[in-house]
């Protein structure tokens, strides 16, 4: 059984192709918590994302061949698996219309246990960004979550919504705006200096 | 600097930048407080960029690793079955058309052998078919006798001696008559040798012992270690001997379907202990357990596909089958 140690994604991703369950097993591993994440956020559903992530996996190791090869593995399975997702949804969902996400996004919900912690008046500014950021649109929440939750690049990010570049761009700018206040602990003490 | 800052992008991309906010760089930091000096007009859309660039940190909630694993487990399972599935209609359409494939197949494999093999077989080479876990195989011995090969068994001959067989493992004969030589059939296992005189029958040598089941026709055991050491079964009867205990385990009447039903991809047990079960499904699929249950199963498992195996003990029983590395570990 090959090792993928310290191997770069391309060779990890040429192996699954290939049908080794032992590449099969580290992407797994190293993308099953994510992508298990990004759909309980997307769809407040434990259950269903269980049963997607089921149906995603069996469906990429079936179709295996006719996978394109890839680089960088993250964006890629978070691409696919939220055009799953989306379709799972329409299947066996009759609540959503595939329009209305396509359109809308789904509604992704922050808690207060999932912000870091890091500020001296860390419970009072948690207090401020959530409803914040709670009340940001569904798709600006999702630019904020692929970008900060999950630390994909802006042309990853673009990449898995579909968006162009600057899209992205100006919805994260526009947001962070909008939090820029709260934020301003961060921000503010490391501009004073100038301002 | 001379790059030109105008939007977002431009300072987002930029290494000086990005180490300034989001290292602190104090170098860096006296860089760009010269620049905002010279562009002042700049001072929006660079507060912009340093906030995309610091944005909010988060601590993620994801599922814990034995729960990965669990659904990872599940994968496999999943998995197998597609594969068994994806098996299963190429079989039964080999069997609709096994006839016609046997004799394409046969005028190959006799082309080939006039031009390659037969001259290799006479240096007294020997055949070995072999199947894997999971797997059975369906073949035609030279003599026109069919053996059905159960999983993780290998079967031997010498090419001059097509009935003489070694068997390792589990196997179903169905024998044809040789009147002409009046050569007889003979199975060898490590516990004893089964002679036949065209008949049907099921011989097993798992579990340090070899358990022959007669459907029709007439064999005789040779090789016992007992006072008497050959015994001649009657139609209908199973026995079981062991080489290394020296003794007949078992000699009674015995159902055929729970005896040669593996051959249908479905292995039968009536009234056995879980432990017989399980010792069956090590056999077959080369997997461990610990079980630490005493129950008795009647019922079916299927030998092609290990996840279904599973799932079926696990629902009679309403039992937990945990894997923890190469061990499986039931539980109530």
């Amino acid at each position: 059984m090959p090792s993928y140690e310290g191997q770069s994604d391309f060779y990890l991703w040429k192996g699954f192709k290939r049908g080794d369950k032992n590449a099969l097993n580290v992407i797994f591993r190293r993308y099953y918590p994510l992508l298990h994440n990004y759909g309980r956020k997307l769809t407040q559903n434990t259950t269903l994302t269980e049963d997607c992530l089921q149906d995603f996996f069996l469906y990429l190791y079936e179709h295996r061949h006719n996978l394109k090869d890839v680089d960088t593995i993250k964006p890629y399975l978070f691409k696919a698996f939220r055009n799953r997702l989306f379709n799972y949804l329409k299947v066996n969902t009759n609540i959503v219309s595939l329009e209305t996400i396509e359109k809308n996004g789904l509604p992704i919900e922050f808690s207060a246990e999932e912000l870091m912690i890091h500020q001296e008046n860390a419970q009072l500014q948690n207090a401020q960004i959530l409803p914040l950021l709670n009340q940001l649109t569904n798709k600006q929440k999702e630019l904020i979550y692929l970008k900060y939750y999950n630390n994909l690049s802006i042309t990853d990010i673009a990449e898995v919504v579909g968006i162009s570049y600057q899209g992205v761009l100006n919805g994260l700018s526009k947001t962070m705006k909008k939090l820029r206040k709260v934020l301003a602990f961060v921000v503010v003490s490391m501009l004073s200096i100038l301002f | 600097m001379k790059k030109e800052f105008t939007n977002l992008k431009d300072f987002i991309e930029d290494v000086s930048f990005k180490r300034w906010i989001m290292e602190n760089s104090e170098k860096d930091r006296l860089i760009w407080e010269e620049w905002l000096s010279n562009h002042p007009e700049k001072e929006g859309v660079l507060e912009d960029a340093a906030s995309i660039l610091t944005g909010i940190q988060f601590n993620p909630s994801i599922p814990s690793p034995s729960k990965v694993e669990k659904e990872l487990k599940k994968i496999h399972l999943s998995i197998a079955a597609k594969e068994a599935a994806n098996k299963q209609p190429k079989q039964m359409l080999g069997s609709l058309r096994r006839k016609s494939i046997w004799s394409v197949a046969a005028a190959i494999a006799l082309l080939l052998a006039i031009t390659f093999v037969i001259p290799y077989f006479l240096q007294e080479s020997m055949i070995e078919h072999q199947t894997a876990f999971g797997e059975f195989k369906e073949l035609q011995l030279p003599d026109g006798s069919k053996v059905v090969l159960n999983a993780n068994s290998t079967l031997k001959y010498e090419a001059t001696t097509p009935r003489k067989i070694w068997l390792e493992g589990e196997a179903f004969f169905e024998v044809t008559k040789k009147p002409s030589t009046r050569e007889n059939f003979q199975v060898q296992t490590n516990d004893l040798t089964v002679t036949v005189l065209g008949t049907i029958f099921n011989v097993n040598s798992r579990n340090a012992q070899t358990k022959v089941f007669l459907e029709e026709g007439k064999v005789i055991l040779e090789g016992m270690e007992l006072t008497q050491n050959t015994l001649e079964m009657i139609p209908g009867e199973l026995v079981s001997y062991s080489k290394k205990d020296k003794k007949i385990i078992e000699k009674r009447k015995a159902k055929t379907l729970e005896n040669t039903s593996w051959r249908n991809g479905v292995i039968r047990f009536t009234e056995v202990p879980l432990s017989t079960v399980l010792d069956e499904i090590t056999a077959i699929y080369g997997i461990q357990f610990d079980n630490k249950i005493d129950k008795i199963f009647s019922g079916g498992i299927p030998n092609e596909n290990l996840g279904i195996a599973l799932e079926t003990l696990k629902e009679i029983y309403g039992i937990e089958i945990e894997q923890q590395g190469e061990v499986y570990i039931i539980k109530e």
